[in-house]
């Protein structure tokens, strides 16, 4: 009896043994969240039409968007990384530009096989040319695949 | 592995505690029988790992030994080597290689043969490794900045887990005997490395939890 069930058995494992992908439920998302106040901080600001692009790059990330916060990816092969963010006056034409410059140390980090590598960073400091953002504040250093505040942008 | 070799597991306990319920009669008259405490000592070579390198660039060998106390405790001690490399469908090529050591005890369900030749077992054990592994062609995921290549070596992690096993062995002729176990396992504590969450584990497979496996097994019984 023994040696029937060892063959049914066997067989029947041979049978239901399967490799499967368990797929990616990480999010790969790795941003600075920066987000607009109020000189004082007292509250929050959205602005009407913001649009957001890297020095030396042609792409927008936002184009005349209404946000009170943006995410901004690091530059995973550089320590320093530059946004420009302009702001449409509300009721006119005119354009505001401030240039954001983030420094970082950066860290790759793999999760799986299926999420792949990230890069992780470390924010060491970061300031704004004054045009719009009066200051700029780090409130979490640390960029990893979750959504925090990470700086503070008083205009 | 997938969710129906766990209920293959589940199965062959059910399947053994009714082997078990219908041999009653049969233990009662066993235990008229006053079994000695020691009845040997079984090897067992794993015979899955070495035939998987003929499909996979992955290899690994283990054996085991357990000992038989009054056929029905069996302390096992199983040793063994993985040697892991896999490409993902991303192109992320991992290879590692380890040792690991597993430690537990099985229990006989249901057995027949004066010293247990044919049984069913159950039982659990504890795995540890430690291990080094290299992670190549790493594409950062989508930036804005663009992607990058990248490769992490030399990350070192350890990994301990639980397993709970049910099996079958079958006597075959002489000292010979075969048997397959099915596994549930469950990493307890895993180290990872500086960089990195390692993908597979040595003598665990896939870093997930729960995890599942199948190991065959050719038994030597040591004429002593």
């Amino acid at each position: 009896m023994f040696k029937q069930i060892l063959a049914l058995s066997t067989l029947a494992l041979l049978l239901l043994s399967s490799c499967s992908s368990n797929g990616c439920y990480e999010t790969t998302d790795v941003k600075v969240y920066c987000n607009f106040y109020s000189l004082d901080s007292a509250f929050a600001v959205k602005f009407d039409s913001v649009s957001v692009w890297g020095v030396g790059s042609d792409s927008l990330i936002y184009k005349d968007e209404a946000v009170s916060e943006i995410g901004l990816e690091l530059n995973p092969k550089a320590q320093e990384t530059n946004y420009v963010i302009q702001i449409k006056a509300k009721g006119s034409n005119n354009y505001f530009k401030d240039t954001i410059s983030l420094y970082h140390t950066n860290q790759p980090w793999f999760e799986s096989m299926d999420c792949g590598c990230m890069v992780f960073s470390t924010l060491n400091s970061c300031k704004t040319t004054g045009s719009i953002f009066q200051s700029a504040t780090i409130l979490d250093s640390t960029i990893i695949n979750k959504k925090t505040e990470h700086v503070v942008l008083n205009f | 592995m997938s969710s129906s070799t766990f209920k293959l597991f589940c199965i062959c306990i059910v399947l053994s505690t009714h082997f078990s319920v219908s041999a009653a009669d049969d233990k009662k008259k066993k235990e008229e029988i006053n079994i000695p405490l020691y009845q040997g000592v079984q090897i067992g070579f794993d015979i899955m790992s070495p035939a998987r390198s003929l499909f996979t660039e992955s290899y690994g060998a283990s054996v085991k030994a357990d000992v038989n106390l009054k056929n029905a405790y069996f302390p096992t001690l199983e040793v063994g080597y993985a040697n892991l490399d896999k490409t993902s469908e991303g192109g992320i090529h991992f290879t590692s290689s380890g040792q690991y050591i597993k430690l537990g005890v099985n229990k006989s369900l249901s057995y027949n043969g004066l010293k247990a030749e044919n049984m069913f077992f159950a039982g659990a054990h504890y795995g540890f490794t430690a291990f080094s592994y290299n992670l190549d062609n790493l594409t950062y995921t989508q930036n804005y900045w663009g992607n990058d290549l990248s490769s992490l070596h030399n990350q070192k992690a350890a990994a301990g887990w639980i397993e709970l096993v049910a099996g079958v062995r079958v006597h075959l002729l002489g000292p010979l005997s075969l048997g397959w176990t099915v596994q549930y396992k469950s990493t307890l504590h895993v180290s990872n490395g500086e960089s990195s969450i390692p993908a597979y584990i040595p003598g665990y497979g896939e870093n997930i939890k729960p995890n599942t496996g199948i190991a065959f097994h050719l038994y030597y019984k040591l004429p002593f």
